[in-house]
């Protein structure tokens, strides 16, 4: 899943983060608005409360007066005035209460008038009792206005309750708008943050089953390093065991030839002197094989070397080789590379060697040597115009004692490239070849990893 | 035991001695002019030793022309033989060489300091032997080849 990669998760986080940013604003944001609309909804309630009590307050008011108005007893008067009392307590209350509302104030001040107009008006009843008797308050009444006052007062009330309805609906549906909208976002959030932490957790599993691979690996690779090395050890210890013997075999053959060279019927007289020459080989091998082990555990000693002197050394230490032949020499750029001289001269000894020798069928022999692809991974590449080989056969080139050429046409053990390889892997470069039958053969390598 | 050895020899691996023998026997040396010691121990008990089954060290010093010693000897090293022998008065003047196996030829130019004559690869042939002879200057070690048979060198 394409999500896997670095950018991938950046990208997932970053939103991640940003969304719980945005999460958190919100919140906040609803947090306070659902805290004050409930803080507003219980003072609407208050409000409401109010109201009912002034309306209770008005309504023992007349039933005061006319109980009193009917039976003259002063005892009924007391609803009268207690109410009369607490009613400008009550409505200062109100006032107070909806301080911040312009129509309840009017509302308010509407109703203070009218309050005051009804008591001026029971005020009239009652002395009209005292004086005139039953009849005197029944005309007072009649005559009074108060069925107007208190119907009037019904509507304040009722408008002021409406009101005061209206607001609470109002409030109380962003209350649950807001609770809603909570809801939402602290599910999705939760969803998204499980979402993120399940994909968190399933990439960390990855990242440690890789992480245990890679150490598997390089458990492996130190493994086969040890295996290398002691493979090479024993290498070394069987050659130098055999040589005695070897030593030995070739001595008694030699005092055979010598004593019964004469006395063998001609059917098996070479025979003694084949047997030499094959000892001889087995030396010659045995000496190869154990050259070939002591530079696989050498150490590589590594540092900024000029490969000019490198090269010089070894076309100097060749010039016997080549005495008498016509070469012509095409020696280009050689850079300064990181890597261990002594070793690099044996390269350059065997593949140089080589190129001689598997030009001496060619008159002028060309060999050349230069450096190419300085910047990016100096490759250093040797060409000669010899007899070449079957590119077929090529990847048996750096076998150990692997020859693409008979013995007869070209002398040699064919450890030279083996030798050449195992210094290139211990400098972690690279060897390869390009070779055409009868035109000539190109070697190039790299004395490191590319950069 | 012999008499007067001319060459004494001190290799202890027995391929070795057989060969090294008939190198010699061709070159003209007679077996009986040749000591053999197996082991450095015995080599040593031969030139030093003093009870009766040895030689006397001044005797061989004077009758032995060459001593060819084998570097890897078990027991008594070569190199513990070539010290003693160089650093004895009776002896230190008796020719050495050192057979050597081409592994051991870091070994060989070490010995130098301890005064050794010269050295032989092994496996050693007559004509190898005949070399040696003429480098030392023993001609006289081998029977064949009296001294007027050999070509003077040319100046």
């Amino acid at each position: 899943m394409k999500l896997y990669t670095k950018r991938g998760i950046r990208s997932i986080t970053i939103l991640g983060l940003m969304f719980l940013v945005v999460v958190l604003v919100l919140s906040i944001r609803s947090f306070i608005i659902i805290y004050n609309h409930y803080k507003w909804i219980s003072h609407t309630n208050e409000v409401l409360a109010q109201i009912y009590k002034i309306n209770i307050l008005t309504a023992k008011f007349t039933r005061g007066v006319r109980g009193y108005a009917l039976t003259g007893m002063p005892m009924l008067l007391l609803p009268y005035e207690e109410a009369v009392k607490n009613l400008p307590t009550e409505i200062n209350q109100l006032k107070v209460l909806t301080l911040d509302n312009p129509n309840q104030q009017k509302h308010i001040e509407e109703l203070d008038t009218l309050i005051k107009q009804f008591e001026d008006q029971e005020l009239r009843i009652i002395a009209a009792r005292k004086n005139a008797g039953i009849e005197g308050a029944k005309e007072q009444i009649v005559i009074g206005s108060s069925e107007n006052l208190l119907n009037t007062e019904d509507q304040i009330f009722n408008d002021m309750v409406k009101e005061e309805q209206a607001l609470l609906l109002q409030r109380e549906t962003i209350l649950t708008n807001n609770v809603k909208f909570m809801l939402i976002v602290f599910t999705s959030s939760g969803l998204i943050g499980m979402a993120h932490l399940l994909f968190s957790y399933r990439k960390i599993l990855e990242e440690i089953a890789l992480a245990a691979k890679n150490q598997e690996l390089a458990l492996n690779v130190q493994h086969i390093a040890i295996a290398n090395k002691e493979l090479e050890a024993f290498t070394y210890s069987v050659a130098h065991d055999l040589r005695a013997p070897l030593r030995h075999i070739d001595g008694f053959t030699r005092m055979l030839e010598e004593e019964c060279r004469n006395a063998l019927p001609d059917s098996v007289r070479e025979l003694p002197r084949q047997i030499c020459e094959r000892v001889s080989y087995m030396g010659t091998m045995i000496d190869a094989m154990l050259t070939l082990s002591r530079i696989g555990q050498s150490e590589i000693d590594p540092h900024l070397s000029n490969l000019k002197t490198v090269l010089d050394a070894a076309l100097e230490e060749l010039k016997k080789e080549y005495k008498g032949r016509n070469i012509e020499w095409q020696i280009g750029e050689m850079p300064f590379v990181e890597c261990d001289p002594r070793l690099v001269q044996i390269v350059f000894n065997n593949l140089l060697s080589n190129a001689i020798k598997y030009t001496n069928k060619k008159d002028p022999a060309v060999i050349a040597v230069d450096c190419l692809n300085l910047d990016k991974e100096p490759t250093i590449r040797i060409r000669d115009n010899g007899v070449g080989f079957n590119m077929k056969y090529a990847d048996k080139l750096f076998g150990l004692f692997q020859r693409l050429h008979r013995q007869e046409d070209f002398e040699g053990t064919g450890i030279g490239l083996a030798i050449v390889q195992r210094i290139i892997q211990k400098h972690q470069g690279r060897i390869w070849c390009e070779s055409e039958i009868n035109k000539g053969t190109t070697f190039l390598f790299t004395l490191g990893p590319p950069k | 035991m012999q008499i007067n050895p001319k060459v004494m020899l001190i290799e202890d691996d027995p391929n070795d001695l057989q060969l090294t023998m008939r190198a010699m026997v061709k070159a003209g040396v007679a077996a009986s002019d040749v000591l053999v010691a197996r082991d450095g121990e015995e080599a040593l008990h031969y030139i030093f030793g003093e009870d009766g089954k040895n030689y006397d060290a001044t005797a061989l010093g004077t009758s032995l022309r060459l001593i060819l010693l084998d570097l890897k000897l078990p027991k008594i090293s070569g190199i513990e033989v070539l010290m003693k022998i160089k650093s004895d008065e009776r002896t230190r003047l008796i020719p050495v060489a050192i057979l050597t196996s081409s592994d051991e030829d870091q070994d060989v130019f070490s010995c130098y300091k301890y005064g050794v004559n010269s050295y032989v690869r092994k496996p050693v042939s007559s004509e190898k032997f005949e070399s040696i002879v003429k480098e030392l200057g023993i001609y006289w070690v081998s029977v064949n080849h009296p001294i007027s048979q050999h070509t003077p060198r040319p100046l």
